[in-house]
């Protein structure tokens, strides 16, 4: 690096990439112009100023100066690591790749560049590329043992599990200072994975009471219990609890270790220890769901469907009768068996289950409930047994059977029960008249307030729910959920500029007006863009549904950084999972919701397009040509100048935004607030483009999906394609 | 009535969703990755019978300061599903794991001076202490109360090994504090 340069100037371009690193841009920037004083062509120290204007935020003046600087040396690695970063910084990552790649013809070994090619691999999901680099920087430096778990995990994701498992072997051994060296030449020189796994288990034997040092145990645990959980992947049940009970000491995450243990063991049949074992759990975390599923599971009493036979409902009851016993504390155990008794069993378990509630006055009792009005005939059931005790109480101030007397909330809740429940059943006159009296009897619980709203968007009067809404909005100004209610409310009544006052009471951050863009409040963004695209306002609702659009393309952004981050954390499981996740962010629903509301907007820009354009181009037509070129001249001048203005304006923010907040929170402003720009779009088809593959790939199973898929290609004219869309829209699972 | 369970990747989004619904200090959702990136241990929610997340807790570990231990980053349970002590279930798991898995001796929280019910809640059914004050510590200039609970048994999860190796002598102070001095 600056090779070519007297040593005073070496020294200085030393300082520029120090700086770089250290985020001391200033001074980075000094230091490049005092070498470019005496060498206005020197190529590295070019691209190393633009580097470090393009972190000041001056886009254009960084990649005209990182250009030169490759230009004057088309042979550094350094110009054409430098181009790549840049590129990376955009995230124009198939371009970064290009560049590091023409780097490494230049300096094949360099370790800086590899690693930072590995990272954009891992990003791409180029697998076979990700293998080959982390091999590559593994054979450079096999003594470190991050690139043994980098190499490890890139066969992982490569689906090249037998292999891999071997590495991880060699991992493990990490801590034992002697004799590394020779397994990791071992495992690299037999090509046959399973050899290698001999001589390491082998040699691992010899080593049976090795501990690793303190500070590592979190980490080594964690490493055992990813390659525990690979093996599981790979189907190496029984050698996977082996390897799991015979490193147990060694595992410092205890419910890890356990919830891996009964994993196996069920997968292996070993229903017996299994049970065992779950019952451990459950004493643990007697609210865990999954915790039952698994238990019912050893013991033979599970249905995916939940549907279950007389003498098996008769076996569940008896076993959560003794597990209520147990965990007394607990209120899964009294819910469950709501799911699988029926008839007069069904009627007495939630009777006694219901009861305590409303004394106690839980408002979530309904919701709790409300999965069971999907069984056939509970819905009658409870319908019948709530009246019943709402007469009781009526009557007598007391539960029916019972002498003692209840507290008056009892009632007010009972109603409270009662309303949702024909909300539920969109009896929404039954429900209005009991949110009603619950109302009089107690007026001051904003509960019922919100219950009331509910009801009254169901029955299709959203102004009037709007109001509700903010009524129980008022009563706690300072609880964000019964605002956030409030601002849902009004969105849905279409009262936007309403709405958007509102949620600005608990969104204003310093100087910024709101900060629910930046906080990524999506559901917040679609609401509103439901609401503009319910009103005829396309741009703004465009530029809603391409907001939420641009939080997946963050997220997707986010990972970047825990490439590596998880390598030195040893967070191996974690990792994995959120690589997974990542494959599949698009299939969530946020992301269906802006899609295809984004789409819809296309199609109706295409339907009608604004009349605007249109009748300026009328009257520029009737213009003769001289003068309409002028007009167009001036029209260009007035963008450009607009454009500039837009320009300072974000340079200054800029400037403040760092003093202040560091580089996180810079404040753009956005030249297109209204969306305007985005309806000025030649091609409207087009754009849907994107999204509407986007949902094909991972949103296939919906409707929505191939109606837009039909709507988008008749349009078209693509009558075949739309075709197809419309038979698979009888059968969408096809 | 409610499932208390570890959080998955998966649940993050809705962890977001429910922070924005309910309390003003929010993040974006690399903050979230962060968490479980680190410690996937502390991350704890609190799922309805539909399957909605309905509150959760976002734990860390502090791993500049000298003494090993945790922090509760952001605990919210939604208004619908008060009185049923998911509050309490979630504070419990994470504050276990910070113990069990990472030698914490001591859990801190920032309350909201005004906010009544998160400080008794705190104070009273979760055992912590006023240990400081932070003025204007939230972004509208209200103050914090720096609150902190002694987590007992601090050596409880050493292994049983030790003896079998006395060659090391480092203060043993859970896996947690290890530094990062390890880079490629």
């Amino acid at each position: 690096m600056g090779a070519s340069l007297p040593p005073k100037e070496a020294n200085l371009f030393k300082l520029i990439v120090k700086s770089y690193e250290t985020k001391q841009y200033k001074k980075g920037l000094k230091a490049a112009d005092a070498i470019l004083k005496k060498f206005p062509d020197h190529g590295e120290t070019l691209s190393m100023k633009g580097l470090t204007l393009n972190c000041m935020d001056r886009k254009q003046e960084a990649y005209e100066l990182v250009r030169l600087g490759l230009k004057n040396d088309l042979k550094s690695h350094v110009c054409w690591h430098v181009y790549g970063l840049l590129y990376r910084s955009d995230r124009e990552y198939r371009e970064a790749i290009k560049c590091y790649r023409n780097a490494l013809r230049i300096d094949p070994d360099n370790i800086e560049i590899l690693r930072d090619l590995s990272l954009l691999q891992a990003q791409m999901r180029d697998l076979a590329g990700f293998v080959e680099t982390r091999q590559q920087l593994l054979t450079l430096k096999p003594n470190h043992r991050m690139n043994w778990i980098g190499f490890a995990v890139s066969h992982h994701l490569n689906s090249k599990y037998h292999y891999l498992i071997v590495i991880l072997d060699a991992c493990l051994l990490w801590h034992i200072d002697t004799g590394y060296g020779d397994v990791t030449c071992m495992v690299y020189c037999y090509a046959s994975a399973s050899k290698a796994i001999d001589i390491l288990e082998a040699y691992e034997g010899t080593l049976e009471d090795d501990y690793p040092p303190d500070s590592e145990r979190c980490e080594h645990g964690e490493m055992l219990l990813y390659k525990i959980s690979l093996l599981e992947e790979c189907g190496f049940l029984d050698k996977a609890l082996k390897e799991l009970r015979r490193k147990e000491f060694k595992i410092v995450d205890k419910l890890s270790y356990k919830e891996e243990e009964v994993s196996l063991l069920l997968k292996l049949n070993c229903l017996d220890e299994g049970e065992k074992l779950y019952r451990v759990l459950l004493t643990m975390n007697p609210d865990n769901y999954r915790y039952y599923e698994g238990l019912q599971k050893c013991v033979g009493l599970y249905s995916e469907t939940g549907q279950y036979s007389s003498d098996e409902i008769d076996k569940l009851d008896a076993l959560y009768q003794s597990l209520g016993q147990q965990y007394t504390w607990s209120s899964a155990v009294k819910r469950i068996p709501l799911d699988f008794l029926v008839a007069e069993k069904f009627r007495d378990a939630a009777d006694n289950y219901i009861r305590p509630l409303l004394t106690k006055g839980v408002p979530s009792l309904f919701s709790d409930l409300s999965p069971l009005y999907d069984h056939s005939g509970k819905a009658d059931i409870l319908e019948k047994l709530v009246l019943d005790l709402e007469e009781s109480l009526k009557k007598t101030g007391g539960y029916p059977g019972r002498s003692g007397k209840e507290p008056p909330s009892t009632l007010m809740w009972t109603l409270f029960y009662l309303a949702q429940h024909y909300d539920r059943r969109a009896r929404y006159d039954m429900g209005l008249a009991k949110i009603d009296e619950a109302m009089q009897h107690t007026p001051t619980v904003i509960d019922l307030y919100s219950v009331k709203s509910k009801i009254l968007k169901h029955a299709g009067d959203f102004a009037a729910a709007a109001a509700l809404a903010d009524e129980a909005r008022c009563m706690d100004l300072a609880d964000r959920y019964v605002n956030s209610q409030c601002v849902k409310r009004m969105l849905q009544a279409d009262q936007v500029p309403l709405a958007e006052k509102t949620a600005v009471l608990f969104t204003k951050d310093g100087d910024q007006h709101n900060n629910l863009h930046d906080m990524q409040c999506m559901w917040y963004e679609l609401a509103s863009g439901d609401s503009y695209f319910r009103q005829g306002d396309l741009g703004r609702a465009l530029k809603k549904f391409l907001a939420v659009e641009k939080h997946y393309a963050d997220i997707t952004e986010d990972q970047f950084d825990f490439h590596s981050y998880c390598l030195r954390k040893m967070t191996l499981r974690a990792y994995i999972e959120m690589l997974r996740f990542q494959d599949r962010l698009h299939a969530h629903a946020y992301f269906r919701k802006a899609a295809t509301g984004a789409i819809r907007c296309y199609i109706k820009l295409y339907d009608s397009p604004p009349k605007s354009s249109t009748e300026e181009d009328d009257e520029l037509a009737k213009l003769p040509a001289s003068q309409k070129k002028k007009m167009r001249q001036k029209q260009r001048k007035a963008e450009a100048r607009a454009k500039k203005e837009a320009e300072v304006k974000n340079e200054e923010a800029n400037v403040s935004g760092v003093s202040k907040y560091g580089k996180r929170n810079v404040k753009t402003v956005d030249p297109d607030p209204n969306g305007e720009k985005l309806l000025q779009t030649e091609d409207p088809l087009m754009e849907t483009g994107k999204y509407l593959k986007l949902l094909q790939k991972h949103s296939s199973d919906y409707l929505e999906t191939h109606l837009l898929s039909f709507e988008v290609n008749m349009r078209k004219q693509k009558i075949l394609l739309a075709l197809q869309w419309y038979v698979q829209l009888e059968d969408p699972r096809k | 009535m409610v499932c208390i369970r570890k959080a998955t990747i998966d649940d993050l989004l809705a962890m977001q969703a429910c922070n924005l619904f309910c309390l003003p200090e929010n993040y974006q959702m690399k903050y979230y990755f962060y968490h479980i990136l680190s410690w996937p241990q502390l991350l704890y929610v609190a799922e309805d019978y539909g399957g909605k997340i309905v509150g959760y807790v976002l734990a860390k570990m502090e791993e500049e300061s000298t003494e090993c231990h945790g922090h509760i980053t952001s605990l919210a349970v939604l208004r619908t599903h008060r009185k049923l002590g998911l509050a309490t279930k979630l504070m419990a798991a994470a504050q276990n794991a910070m113990e069990q898995v990472f030698g914490a001796e001591y859990v801190s929280l920032h309350v909201r001076k005004s906010n009544r019910a998160a400080f008794n809640l705190y104070t009273e059914t979760l055992g912590y202490k006023i240990h400081d004050m932070e003025a204007k510590y939230y972004a509208d200039g209200e103050d914090a109360y720096d609150m902190r609970k002694q987590l007992k048994g601090k050596h409880q999860h050493q292994h049983q090994h030790q003896h079998q190796h006395q060659h090391h002598h480092h203060h043993h102070g859970g896996g947690c504090c290890s530094g990062e001095a390890k880079t490629e």
